[in-house]
């Protein structure tokens, strides 16, 4: 096991290394003190204001998500310079002078850097650089104009509209315009009062109207000023007290039923905390480790038959793998009240989970372990990309779109959908198993072995067309269905059943592709080999429904789902999967010959 | 015979068509990203040949299921799979040809018994025959210059010679004999800047053009005594006045003239319960801190505050004198429907201005206004004269004392085709065959999308229209307000919805509705969906866009789909299970049969 184990910790690592997407050092001019955390070490100091509810993005957060969804949209990532993110954005409200001069907001783009003259190999830079920048005001304002006169951006003014963004959030959390932390005095609903709000007593009074609010509004100012000293000092004990001291006035501001702070608030701090979907992963690699060892270490004569902990390990770590990923799911959904409809990060992340959904399915039905390993990979791949690429698939939770709040048609046609990509994803990565079978079974037939490995290896294509099969046909009968009820949505909700809208082009372009498989085979023309490579090509068309409708052409009803990004990572997909194929096709008729 | 029919069926044919289908969706959509939606409906989808692939995918599934026929029963699931398809065509089929998918754009307030369908129509009427053509038109998205021939009878012909899916409309001003209208060509200069400008004189005898910084006015001298002034004006102010209050109801209207010592004061309004108090007058009012405050004495920006009084209640009304389009009372809605208006007579207008005087004889005589004081004088072609603001000169170019305003309109790329935000325009050439005017010319116009136009044509007045094709409704509907919700803390939108009241007449029925997003009202086979809304320059909403639908093919089409899916469910997953079932029915049978000639046996031995 000691063997395993070593070989686990190196492949993690590896993967890991591969996900750190930009390990060049960055340049950070260190100014002595601001840069340190001044509470480090002492994390519950910043529990109670993590928790305290904040009306931001159209809905009612914890602090802890604003200064994540923040941190992470002005640095990158979610702990710059191992900052807890909610001190990081307290230390910004109280010491904005200090913390405009540091270096702290991420410019990726190469073609932005070399028309503000930034310097090229330097990753963050300062507001104040930004700021005497006057090119950048001038493209700011042109983008502002084009944005007003609703014209498309180019790529370029995308990247300058970020950011904009990011310096407007940072200047915004300076001044504490952003931190709109005072609830409504009746309901939680309408709109809240941001901190920098709170010396305008004239203004306070016209909203809250009771004598003994204003009361609270005073002390809270003198809170908060005992909050900024005590942080600046250095003085935890005074800190925590502090915090104690705000949340509770805080909570005895609103009248009625105003200030929630219970389940739902914890439950997003857990998610936020816990990260279920990047576990998932982890233990779907694991499991895929344990799966694969099983058949590596199975006698070649007769697969399935290896070491049974094997086996048992891999089972065990994809349900506990399923079980988490079901567990993120269900808190997700419960924190967002509605079904995973919303982006592409919600998506994916159900995508993954039908995959291996389905993968129980075959396995329960066909007992072979090969479907299940195969779910595996590819719930860890979806995984791992919507973990690790928050700017293409953004994982922050915002309110759904008008056309997509509550309705039930709605909510039944996207799952199927997406459930039929899953079985679609399952077939193409069983299609891909069964090519690396034929490219090996090529290579034993060459090598002079005797005919009967070949023979086994052929038994077990056999086997995997018929799973790989099987995943066309579930998903065959989803997509029709899903974008039949599709046509029922749009019926309902735009008044028509199909208008050749790219987003329903597409779902029927690649259930086309899938039909052309299956008459294919029907009519005797793919073999073994060629619903393989049709499995994996077809598939291309479901990417393209998916994510190219969106990302790509960008055009139709669907809008509400459209981004920018990623194109580069899908052609180079694209690119592998048909050299592979081309690749094996090559191989398999060398072999024939 | 036999063999044709097997080809059609052959799932030969049917690959070859699934990937036909696929490659010509694959292209349509990439065509859309860069063409915009009207492009690849008129190149693609709502085409001839497009029909006609359907159809033939139509044949290819009914055969390939009748060849099969007697169909075995483990058939079954392809058979009901295929049946379904068939029936999603025709449904398909269905709606395309006798389908509606319009408009219904309403104002709050405003009532219709017609929508607006995509298809647009120029329309022609001679009122004085009491004639009126229309002419329906699928232009689509490219321009046409060739002509496209809409009415000619005896006397006049009219076609059009140019469309242009995105125009942009260019204003020229041309010499015209008929016309009494005068023009003239100013240009300014300076160092900084180099402009032209033409001015057409207006009905009023006042035309005023706005550049920004300054301010030109071309305006008519009427006699000798009016060019003395314009020569010589003495800036009068009057001291202490204020200017006119002028107060509009729904049915009435004053105009008060109010000094400086009369707020404070209450009058009473003619033949009205109504009564108006001059609470507090702001010379120079500013927006501070969400508060109006007045800053100086200076009037810069006049505003006055008043209180309206009557049976019903009082209410406040603020009114600016620079902003008359601003509504006097915020966010409420008037008891009295009023509506107030201040006149400055106060305001200090330091802006810059030039005004050029013409008077009967045609002389032209300028006047300009700058910080430096005013200047005056006779206008010669072509000379420049000094107006005294950043060294600009100004000259007057061109003078044409008959002159009209011609429009044309230009083609123009647009950058995004599915919001162009320019309308679509024709040409219309009008030709008279039997003029007895001395030169029967042809005459062009222009019309540009929604727009309508009367013109007299060789001495016959005509009204040309160029509209969205409208079709009539059974009923009527009112639309009361149209609503819009948001994100909590934000300005997103979170819900659009339309409070609507329907009046059916023949069914003498009035009933309102709430039709929102994704909750539409269905009513004697149409669907009223909430689709967009209209806005003011303020980006207020005034008004609500719904989409009307009419779909005879719906039941067909959702019939095809349950049977589809379920013919794809007993194909790939219950087959084993039906045909077990058959077998086992069969075998019953079988066995029932040897029973009972068992049994006959029996007997007979």
């Amino acid at each position: 096991m000691r063997f395993y184990h070593k070989f686990f910790v190196s492949f993690f690592i590896i993967t890991s290394c591969a996900f750190a997407l930009e390990a060049t050092p960055s340049v950070i001019p260190v100014k002595t003190g601001i840069l340190d955390s001044r509470l480090r070490g002492n994390d519950s100091a910043f529990d109670t204001l993590r928790a305290l509810p904040i009306q931001h993005g159209g809905r009612l957060k914890p602090l802890d998500t604003f200064a994540r969804e923040a941190v992470q949209n002005i640095t990158g990532k979610t702990h710059f310079n191992k900052f807890d993110p909610v001190e990081l954005v307290f230390s910004w409200y109280f010491d904005p002078t200090s913390w405009k001069e540091v270096s702290l907001i991420l410019i990726t783009s190469l073609e932005l850097k070399e028309k503000l003259g930034l310097v090229q190999n330097q990753k963050y830079f300062s507001l104040l650089t930004l700021e005497n920048i006057k090119e950048l005001n001038v493209l700011i304002q042109n983008i502002h104009e084009k944005n007003q006169r609703e014209e498309k951006l180019s790529p370029f003014e995308k990247n300058v509209e970020s950011l904009a963004t990011q310096m407007i959030i940072l200047k915004r959390i300076f001044s504490g315009e952003l931190l709109t932390l005072l609830p409504h005095p009746t309901q939680s609903k309408k709109d809240w009062v941001p901190l920098h709000l709170l010396s305008e007593i004239d203004f306070l009074k016209t909203l809250y109207t009771e004598e003994a609010q204003i009361e609270k509004l005073k002390i809270l100012q003198g809170i908060l000023a005992t909050l900024k000293k005590s942080y600046l000092e250095n003085n935890p004990q005074d800190f925590e007290l502090s915090t104690l001291n705000f949340k509770h006035t805080l909570a005895n501001l609103s009248l009625e039923q105003g200030y929630p702070y219970t389940t739902k608030i914890n439950q997003e701090i857990f998610y936020n905390r816990f990260r279920p979907f990047r576990f998932a992963w982890i233990f779907y690699l694991v499991a895929f480790i344990f799966l694969g060892l099983f058949f590596l270490t199975s006698p070649r004569h007769s697969l399935g038959k290896g070491n049974p902990v094997l086996k048992i390990s891999g089972l065990s770590f994809s349900v506990l793998a399923f079980l988490t990923h079901v567990l993120g799911f269900y808190l997700r959904c419960s924190i967002t009240g509605h079904a995973p409809v919303g982006n592409m990060y919600e998506s994916v992340v159900w995508v993954s989970l039908g995959v291996v959904f389905f993968g129980f399915i075959l396995l329960y039905s066909y007992k072979n372990f090969i479907v299940l390993s195969c779910a595996a990979v590819i719930a860890t791949i979806g995984l791992i990309l919507a973990d690790n690429l928050p700017i293409i698939l953004n994982p922050t939770i915002q309110p759904l779109a008008p056309v997509l709040r509550s309705n039930f048609w709605l909510t039944i046609h996207v799952l199927t959908i997406t459930l039929s990509y899953s079985a679609f994803a399952l077939a193409c990565g069983l299609g891909n198993w069964t090519l690396f079978k034929f490219i090996k079974l090529d290579s034993r037939l060459r090598g002079n072995d005797s005919g009967n490995r070949g023979n086994d290896s052929g038994d077990e294509i056999k086997k995997l067309t018929t799973f790989n099969y099987r995943s066309i046909q579930i998903g065959t009968l989803l997509l029709a269905a899903g974008t039949i009820l599709g046509g029922v949505w749009a019926d309902y909700s735009w008044g028509r059943f199909w208008g050749w809208d790219p987003k329903e082009v597409w779902a029927l372009i690649a259930l086309l592709f899938y039909l052309a498989v299956i008459h294919g085979k029907k009519a005797g023309w793919l073999q073994d080999f060629g619903i393989a490579a049709g499995s994996v090509l077809a598939f291309q068309g479901v990417l393209m429904a998916w994510y190219g409708v969106n990302f790509i052409l960008g055009v139709g009803l669907h809008s509400y789902g459209f981004g920018s990004g990623g194109l580069s990572y899908v052609l180079t997909y694209l690119a592998l999967q048909i050299i592979f194929i081309f690749y094996a096709w090559k191989k398999t008729r060398l072999s024939k010959k | 015979m036999k063999k044709p029919l097997q080809f059609l069926g052959s799932v030969q044919l049917a690959i070859a068509l699934i990937i036909g289908l696929a490659l010509t969706l694959t292209v349509a959509t990439f065509y859309e990203s860069l063409h915009g939606t009207a492009a690849v409906q008129y190149l693609f989808y709502k085409t001839w040949w497009f029909g006609l692939l359907l159809l033939l995918i139509g044949i290819s599934v009914t055969f390939a299921a009748l060849k099969k026929y007697p169909w075995k029963v483990h058939q079954t699931g392809f058979v009901i799979t295929h049946l379904g398809i068939i029936i999603l065509i025709i449904g398909s089929f269905l709606t395309f040809w006798w389908g509606i998918d319009a408009n219904l754009p309403l104002y709050n307030g405003e009532e219709k018994n017609y929508i607006f369908t995509h298809e647009e129509t120029i329309e022609m009427s001679q009122p004085l025959q009491n004639r009126k053509y229309t002419k329906t038109l699928e232009l689509g998205p490219y321009p046409k210059l060739e002509t496209i021939p809409l009415l000619s009878d005896k006397k006049i012909s009219i076609a059009i010679d140019q469309y242009l899916p995105f125009a942009r409309e260019v204003n020229h001003v041309v010499p015209s004999k008929t016309s009494k209208k005068e023009a003239i060509q100013i240009n300014l200069a300076s160092s900084f800047f180099n402009v032209d400008e033409w001015i057409l004189m207006n009905e009023e005898g006042l035309q005023k053009i706005d550049l920004g910084p300054a301010k030109i006015i071309f305006k008519k001298i009427k006699n000798e005594k009016d060019l003395q002034k314009f020569l010589n004006p003495q800036k009068q102010k009057k001291e202490g006045v204020i200017g006119k209050i002028r107060i509009h109801t729904k049915d009435q209207e004053w105009v008060l003239d109010i000094h400086k010592k009369d707020i404070g004061k209450t009058f009473g309004l003619h033949n009205s319960h109504l009564t108006l108090t001059l609470l507090e007058y702001l010379p120079h009012a500013l927006v501070e801190n969400n508060k109006l405050v007045n800053k100086s004495d200076k009037a810069l920006n006049p505003a006055l505050r008043t209180l309206i009084s009557g049976k019903e209640g009082s209410e406040e009304h603020m009114s600016f004198s620079l902003f008359p389009e601003f509504p006097s009372l915020h966010q409420k809605t008037s008891i009295y429907g009023a509506r107030l208006l201040l006149e400055s007579e106060d305001y200090t207008d330091n802006s810059k201005s030039l005004f050029i005087g013409i008077t009967e004889y045609n002389q032209l005589y300028y006047q300009v206004v700058s910080s430096k004081g005013i200047h005056s004088g006779k206008v010669e072609l072509g000379k420049k004269y000094k107006t005294h603001w950043m060294n600009a000169e100004f000259s007057v170019q061109e003078f044409l004392p008959q002159a009209k305003q011609w429009t044309q309109f230009h083609a123009i790329e647009v950058q995004d085709p599915n919001n162009p935000k320019a309308p679509s325009a024709v040409r219309l050439r009008l030709l008279c065959h039997s003029c007895e005017s001395r030169n029967p010319e042809t005459e062009y116009v222009w019309l540009a999308f929604s727009e309508t136009k009367n013109i007299n044509f060789q001495g016959e007045p005509l009204i040309l229209a160029y509209h969205p094709k409208t079709l009539a409704l059974p009923f009527n509907i009112h639309l009361e307000k149209f609503e819009m919700g948001t994100d909590p803390g934000t300005n997103n939108p979170a819900s659009y919805q339309s409070r609507v009241i329907l009046k059916d007449d023949s069914q003498e029925l009035t009933r309102k509705f709430l039709i929102s997003m994704n909750e539409p009202l269905t009513y004697g086979g149409y669907t009223f969906y909430q689709s967009s809304y209209q806005t003011d320059e303020n980006g207020t909403p005034t008004g609500s866009v719904l989409s009307v639908g009419y779909d005879p093919g719906r039941s067909v089409k959702y019939a095809g789909s349950i049977i589809m899916v379920l013919g794809i469910l007993l194909m790939f997953f219950f087959k084993n299970a039906y045909v077990n079932a058959y077998k086992e029915l069969m075998r019953r049978k079988e066995l029932k049969i040897q029973k009972q000639k068992g049994v006959s046996h029996a007997i007979l031995s």
